[in-house]
């Protein structure tokens, strides 16, 4: 069908929905589906644990490693008890807030210009609202290896679990 | 034997001016949003929106000047490659630039690997920049 006047308003190109979050002063975005559920941090349990992995969340008797956002990006630290529950890795991401959900047409690359751990961090940039917001991998936040090695310190009775 | 003169980009970084080789700028802009989001890679400070294209913003001033680097007013938009690829990158600049010819002298004395010559003009010596070396080295 040729769009027409009349029906040419109700064709959309659809986009990719994508949740907004922000960490300190930086607004980034990650692919809704990469998200399982946005909680607060409420009922975490501290590990003993250095670096950014600092929390594990139990939910429907699934464990979550939470990964500090702004430990991750070296941004200083701010007050954050949002955290995003990653559909694919035990992982959670705690951030301040959640802005709200939108849809992308397209992600940018990153420029070849960053050549550093950004490479890693984002899977593009996005143009929002005339504002470029760095789409996140979700991947990025924890290994393979790190998530070994946290499992290992639960399965070795290394690990000082406290109800928060 | 009198070597050809080239062409050069002359800037100011506060008192002090360098030179890139001409085919290598593309553009003089005005100082425009820069966006900026966590990166780790030095020098480059986020991007510029410019026609839809995004283009890396890399602040050359604190290896050549240092930290007293005066505010920037303009951006050079300097072609740079990798592997095959092209991609634009924007370095701010203090101050107006200047389009010259003249001849590209050896690099004589305690320069800096980056600098690839040197400008015999009026009134100074002006030093020419090989921005891939600058930024492989910053990056080392």
């Amino acid at each position: 069908m040729r769009p027409t006047r009349q029906n040419r308003r109700k064709i959309h190109t659809r986009g990719q929905p994508v949740v907004l979050f922000t960490v300190g002063e930086v607004t980034f975005a990650i692919t809704a589906s990469a998200v399982n559920e946005i909680q607060t941090l409420q009922g975490a349990l501290p590990i003993r644990s250095m670096g950014k992995v600092r929390h594990s969340l139990i939910r429907d008797g699934r464990r979550y490693w939470v990964v500090d956002a702004n430990f991750h990006f070296g941004l200083l630290p701010t007050h954050s008890d949002r955290v995003l529950l990653l559909t694919d890795s035990p992982v959670a991401v705690k951030v301040d807030a959640i802005e709200r959900m939108t849809e992308i047409l397209r992600v940018l690359p990153l420029p070849n210009a960053f050549q550093n751990d950004e490479r890693h961090w984002y899977l593009g940039l996005a143009l929002i609202d005339g504002k470029v917001i760095p789409v996140v991998n979700p991947n990025s936040f924890l290994s393979h290896f790190d998530l070994n090695a946290l499992e290992a310190t639960i399965s070795h009775n290394d690990v000082a679990e406290v109800p928060a | 034997m009198i070597a050809a003169s080239e062409s050069f980009v002359l800037f100011p970084l506060g008192r002090k001016r360098f030179a890139f080789p001409a085919e290598q700028i593309t553009e003089l802009a005005r100082m425009d949003h820069l966006h900026e989001f966590p990166s780790n890679t030095r020098l480059i400070n986020g991007v510029l929106v410019r026609r839809g294209e995004l283009i890396p913003v890399c602040d050359i001033a604190e290896v050549l000047v240092g930290a007293d680097a005066p505010a920037r007013k303009y951006y050079l938009i300097a072609k740079r490659k990798y592997d095959n690829l092209e991609e634009r990158t924007a370095i701010p600049v203090s101050g107006d630039c200047e389009l010259t010819s003249s001849q590209l002298l050896p690099p004589t004395g305690k320069l800096a690997d980056y600098v690839c010559g040197l400008l015999s003009l009026e009134k100074e010596i002006v030093e020419v920049i090989d921005l891939e070396k600058l930024m492989s080295e910053v990056a080392r």
